[in-house]
Parts: C-alpha cells; sequence; structure tokens
C-alpha cells in the first residue's frame, strides 16, 4: 500500500487504520520477541502508528511503509527498554562480572517475571526456554540483531538499515550473541 | 545454518506465535498519556538521549523517547501533578529573546557548592513542556528549565524558551549558581523535518540555530534565578542532519568551565574543505562567556574519530547534553571523547586538550594528547570502558570515568555497584557504592544513573530505581561516597527531572 496515495489529511486515520490492519499483527509479534512483555509491545506498535498519524500530512511520501514502522518498532522497543533499564538492568542479567560468567551461572529455563510474560502462553521445550532466557539477557544491540536476523530473516544489510548502524556492526554483534547462546546452552546441557 | 541460529528461529516463533490479535487502533491519545507526556516526551526526530556528563552527567535513561509504554509510566502522572503545583508557586519567567541579555559576570564563580558531602545542591534540568496536540502534530516541542534546591526539593524558578525555540540542554560551572542552557530555534517552529523514504526533503526542513543563556542564581533573594542570553554569535544548521551525514554547524556538545568564565562547544565545523566526508570533520570551539568572543578554535579532519556515540541511530538534529567535552585539570585543558567503529570494534578515546597551554596550532589531534584509549566491550563486563557507555563521564581532575554496573540474578539479592575507574595505568577502581536490590525488587527492570561526579570520581550524585521498586525501599536519589549513601528528597520530582537532562 502507498501511502503517498491517501495522505490527504481526511483519509489520514483510514489509510493508517488501513496499515494496522494489515501489519499490526506482525509488528506486535516482533515487539514481544524483543521485550517479551505484551503489554509493552502493543503500546509501542500502537505509538509507532500514533507517530505515523501524527506525521500524515508531513510525510511527502513513504514508500516501504512496512520497513518505515518496523524501524519505529524497533527504536520504540530499544526506548521502552533503556526506559525499564538504562542499562540492560533486566531480572536475571548482570554486569558487574563477565557476562558470560553470568550466562553461565544463570540457570537455564529459570524464567524470571519478564520472560514469563511472554513466553509462559506457549510451550517451550526446555532448550527453547533456555534460548529465550538466554536471548533476554543480551546486551540490546545483540538481541536485535539476532532477532531481525533469524526470526524476521532479515539480511544483514536490511538489520543494518533497520538497527541504523553499519552491516559490520550488524555481523559483529550477531556473532556475538550466537557465541553467548551456544554457551548457554553448552553449559544448560 | 548452526545449530544456534535455528535454535533462536524456533524459539522466536513459537514466541510470537502466542499473540494472535491485537488491540484495535487508538489514533487519539487518551488524556493521560498526555500527562504522561510531560514525562517522557517525544525528541525531535531521532534526538538520542545521549549521556551529558561531568557536571550535567545525564542519566542512561535520558534518550530521546519516542514512545510512551504506559505501564512503565503509570505512577508518574500524579507525579507530574505534583510538580506542576510546585512549579505554579514559584515564579514563571517567560524568556525574551534578548540579543545581548543583561549584565554578565565578569568574574569567576568561586562560591563553594553546599550539598552533602561538598556535592552541589543547586540543579538546572529540562522540562518537557505539555502542548497541544496540534503543536506536537506539527513537530514543535518545548523544553522549560527548572531550577531547583535538592537539599530541600524546592523549586527556585522556571523559564520557558522564547517563540519557535526549545531549551536543549543544561551545563554547570562548579560554583553551585552558575549554569548556562542550550537553547535552539526553528526557522519554521518544528523541529522534525518532512520526510520522503526516510530522508528530510529540501523545502521540509528547517534551519535551526543555536543560542547560549546564562542562568545564575541567587537562592535566598527576590530573585532567586535569571537568566540572560550569552553575546555568542549564533551559528545555524540544517535540521537534516544524521549521524551518517551530520550538517556543518551541527552543534554536539557544550560545556561550562568551572570557573564559569569560558563555554567550550563542540560542533561539525561550516567549512568549504568540510563539506566532503562531514562525518570527518570535527570542531572545538571556547568562547568567553562575559564578552562572548571566540578564544580558541580547533579542528581536525579525521576518519577515524567521532564525538558522538556509534550507536547512536542519528546525530541528534538538536543534541542533547555534553556528550564530549568535559573541563580539567581547573579549566586548563578539555577532555575530548571520541569513539570510532570499525566492522563492529569500537575504539575509545579520551584525548587531552590543552586550553591554557598557549600551543594553539587549530589542530585538534596535534594540540590533543591520548589520555586514554582501548576497545570498547559489547557485553557490559568490563566496568565503565562500554560501547554504550561512551563518551563517558569523566572526572573533572580527568583521570577517571565513573558509571553503574549491576548483577540482578532475580532469584537471589542483586546490587547496583556505582564505580570509578582509572584512566591512568596503574590505578584500582573504585567502588564507590553498592546498592542491594532483592530479589522481589527485581522484576520490572532498574533505572539507574551516575548524574554527577566529583573531580576525582569518590564522590557522585545518583539515582536508581524503578517500577518494581518501592519507593520506600527501592527508589533512591542522592549522594554517595566511600561506601554510605546519603538520600536527597527529590522524589517527587524525579521522574520529570530526570527524563531529560539535569546539570548540578
Amino acid at each position: 500500500m502507498d501511502i503517498a496515495e491517501t495522505r490527504m489529511s481526511p483519509g489520514a486515520a483510514a489509510s493508517v487504520t488501513a496499515l494496522y490492519e494489515e501489519h499490526s499483527l506482525g509488528l506486535v509479534r516482533l515487539a514481544v520477541v524483543m521485550t517479551g512483555d505484551r503489554a509493552v509491545a502493543e503500546d509501542i506498535v500502537q505509538d509507532a502508528f500514533l507517530g505515523l498519524y501524527r506525521r500524515w500530512d508531513q510525510v511527502s511520501e513513504i514508500t516501504a511503509p512496512l520497513a518505515y514502522l518496523r524501524v519505529s518498532v524497533v527504536n520504540g522497543c530499544r526506548t521502552a527498554m533503556r526506559r525499564r533499564s538504562r542499562t540492560g538492568l533486566w531480572p536475571g542479567a548482570g554486569a558487574s562480572g563477565d557476562l558470560d560468567e553470568e550466562i553461565a551461572a544463570a540457570r537455564p529455563g529459570a524464567s524470571t517475571g519478564l520472560v514469563e510474560s511472554a513466553e509462559a502462553s506457549v510451550l517451550l521445550s526446555e532448550e527453547q526456554r533456555a534460548v529465550a532466557t538466554a536471548l533476554r539477557r543480551l546486551p540490546p544491540r545483540q538481541r536485535e540483531a539476532v532477532v531481525l536476523r533469524y526470526y524476521l530473516d532479515l539480511s544483514v544489510e536490511e538489520t543494518a538499515r533497520t538497527m541504523g548502524v553499519s552491516p559490520g556492526t550488524v555481523k559483529s554483534a550477531t556473532h556475538r550473541a550466537l557465541a553467548a547462546i551456544g554457551r548457554t546452552l553448552k553449559e544448560g546441557s | 545454518m548452526s545449530r544456534e541460529e535455528d535454535l533462536i528461529r524456533s524459539t522466536t516463533r513459537a514466541i510470537a506465535s502466542a499473540v494472535r490479535e491485537v488491540p484495535p487502533l487508538r489514533l487519539e491519545p487518551a488524556a493521560e498519556e498526555l500527562e504522561t507526556k510531560a514525562v517522557a516526551p517525544r525528541r525531535p526526530h531521532g534526538a538520542r538521549p545521549h549521556r551529558a556528563r561531568p557536571r550535567s552527567a545525564r542519566p542512561r535513561s535520558a534518550r530521546p523517547y519516542s514512545g510512551t509504554p504506559r505501564r512503565w509510566w503509570s505512577w508518574s502522572a500524579p507525579l507530574t501533578a505534583a510538580a506542576v503545583v510546585i512549579a505554579l508557586a514559584v515564579s514563571l519567567v517567560l524568556v525574551k529573546d534578548m540579543p545581548n541579555g543583561g549584565a554578565l559576570r565578569k568574574t569567576p564563580a568561586t562560591a563553594t557548592p553546599s550539598g552533602p558531602a561538598g556535592t552541589p545542591r543547586y540543579y538546572a534540568a529540562l522540562k518537557a513542556t505539555l502542548l497541544s496536540n496540534h503543536d506536537e502534530l506539527k513537530g514543535i516541542i518545548r523544553y522549560d528549565v527548572v531550577v531547583g534546591d535538592a537539599v530541600t526539593a524546592k523549586t527556585l524558578a522556571t523559564f520557558t524558551p522564547p517563540a519557535r525555540t526549545t531549551f536543549q540542554s543544561v551545563t554547570a560551572a562548579a560554583d553551585d549558581l552558575t549554569f548556562v542552557v542550550f537553547a535552539v530555534t526553528s526557522s519554521t517552529g518544528s523541529f522534525q523535518p518532512r520526510m520522503k523514504k526516510g530522508v528530510p526533503v529540501a523545502n521540509g526542513v528547517a534551519t535551526l540555530t543555536a543560542s547560549w543563556y546564562l542562568l545564575r542564581l541567587a537562592p535566598g533573594t527576590a530573585h532567586p534565578a535569571s537568566l540572560s542570553r550569552l553575546p555568542i554569535k549564533p551559528w545555524s544548521w540544517s535540521d537534516a542532519s544524521s549521524y551518517a551525514n551530520p550538517a556543518p554547524g551541527q552543534i554536539i556538545a557544550t560545556a561550562l568551565s568551572g570557573s564559569g568564565q569560558e563555554l567550550a562547544v563542540a560542533d561539525i565545523p561550516d567549512i568549504p574543505a568540510a563539506k566532503k566526508q562531514t562525518p570527518d570533520w570535527h570542531e572545538v570551539k571556547v568562547f568567553s562567556v562575559a564578552s562572548g568572543a571566540l578564544l580558541h578554535d580547533w579542528i581536525e579532519d579525521n576518519p577515524a574519530t567521532r564525538l558522538a556515540n556509534v550507536l547512536g541511530d542519528t546525530l541528534a538534529t538538536v543534541p542533547l547534553g555534553t556528550p564530549a567535552l568535559t573541563w580539567i585539570d581547573n579549566d586548563r585543558a578539555l577532555a575530548v571523547a571520541m569513539s570510532y567503529d570499525k566492522s563492529g570494534t569500537v575504539t575509545g578515546t579520551v584525548r587531552r586538550l590543552d586550553v591554557a597551554a598557549g600551543r594553539d596550532s587549530g589542530n585538534l589531534m596535534t594540540d590533543s594528547t591520548v589520555i586514554w584509549s582501548g576497545t570498547l566491550a559489547w557485553n557490559q563486563s568490563k566496568g565503565c570502558f562500554q560501547v554504550e557507555d561512551w563518551p563517558p563521564l569523566v572526572g573533572a581532575d580527568g583521570t577517571t570515568i565513573s558509571c553503574i554496573t549491576w548483577v540482578m540474578p532475580s532469584a537471589s539479592p542483586g546490587h547496583v555497584d556505582f564505580d570509578t575507574y582509572p584512566l591512568v595505568a596503574g590505578r584500582q577502581p573504585t567502588l564507590v557504592y553498592r546498592g542491594t536490590i532483592l530479589p522481589e525488587n527485581q522484576t520490572g527492570g532498574l533505572d539507574a544513573g551516575v548524574l554527577w561526579a566529583s573531580p576525582s570520581g569518590d564522590t557522585l550524585i545518583v539515582d536508581w530505581g524503578g517500577p518494581g521498586l518501592k519507593a520506600a525501599n527501592g527508589s533512591h536519589f542522592g549522594v554517595v561516597s566511600h561506601g554510605k549513601f546519603t538520600p536527597l528528597p527529590l522524589q517527587a520530582n524525579r521522574a520529570a527531572l530526570l527524563g531529560a537532562d539535569i546539570a548540578f
């Protein structure tokens, strides 16, 4: 859908609503995977669409609304998590020691409140639960990189554009995240 | 595909599959959301809440906020209301556009801070002002400056910016009474350029113009605070600036010297040579606060340095805080913090730029020396030397940086540590204070930051708290020093004042 075709103010609500109907479920799912909190995820997606609506008459043309909204949602997730934790102070995470040690010390499957909020309603294997826990413990940029790369199957370049970083940074963050998750799984086995 | 990749795919898709429906779109914000916006406002496009530091160290959460997770801020509305009541009880001053302001300080700031453990008592903070929905639609924002007493929690004054202007950052001298407020005026009044395919369109981009105001306090008098425009010749830049493509003239940082006599400004130089490869160019200027005269000007062209954080999605069009400059060594020098990302390996550097040495070739690199340089960590495991912590909070003696580290094991007591790390070899890091976080208080995350550091970094003004932490035992604001925490009664204004920028 080309927003430019329907960007006249009287039709803004209808156009944004149509976009919402088309993309909101996928974007909420992305935000849930990112944040682990469905209520926060819904708020982030609402805000992304509300932001688009508010700027409708200033947006001359957006030919890739999903990419635009996806960036908004990823930024919203990042901001919400920073708001929750200026330095990633998520329950179950630690940073005063070596992160690898913290991850190794964590009990795979020992769900925290945040993890529970997103994952309690689905059946996950022990291994998947360990992966979910390890994802929560990743630094925000590493989590964004692996979620965009492997959940959405975006390319390195698409991931870089969405995150606003260089492809090299995406590769580095992904490599580090995979290594950390691998170590977690190894410790838990 | 590796096993880890496969597991990540299956796990994330299983988690996502639990969401089968979404609530309907609400295009008109509820009243409580508007209240919340006063606390957690939107920033101009891409403005990242970057750390202000040294004397005006920004809490790490003070990032441009583009969303409003209501659950997180649900408690903020009554706090906002309380703040409004307090603000109405004190003077509300509309700043007129005074080209040259009033009389400026001619003598150095020499008073002694009177807060606990010799810390500053008075602060200047930015506070978002609730505008109409119509204004917000047009990209209009406004931050007021609130001046207060951290010991009594009283607000001394609130200043409102001139038309088409927002206050953007604050920086403090060492006397506890002198501040400089950085303001930006938009030619259109809007701080959100029109975009096309993610790129600002030419006719929708405003011209932004910088100005600085001297804020002087006189507690206990009939006029406890006054604001006057500094006579620094203003310059402008395009609102289309971004991290990858900064606009010539774009201001990155502002720092007031400890004496209050000199103002340092970091920017992208607006010179013909910088039109190409603009991100490689940086400039540090030093102005006289009294006369506005340009005292020093250093420029560099270096593709391997950036003054902004490498994780910045965009270079703030209207920058926040003072992330890269710190006056050190009794105002003899500036600490200039840089970082550079090469294929994911981020190098951090702190350079000493001698202001008083008389060595003034105009070249930022040759006139400065490296204090510290090294690879920054991505994994939050090596104290203060972190990608996300950069530029760091440098102490005024130029030998330390301060930050927080933490452990949140969830099943057992965790802690948040306020640390000071040496920038010189041979010195050991100092644990200034450790706050314990009980398991039941670890849900919901934690909000923490170092707001001010003493010259040696042994005394800090900090805050930590969060929705999972009850105010009675989990939300803290105060002074930490040598393992002791001294609370300060800023709780009532905490959410409003720590959301953007604050300087002590």
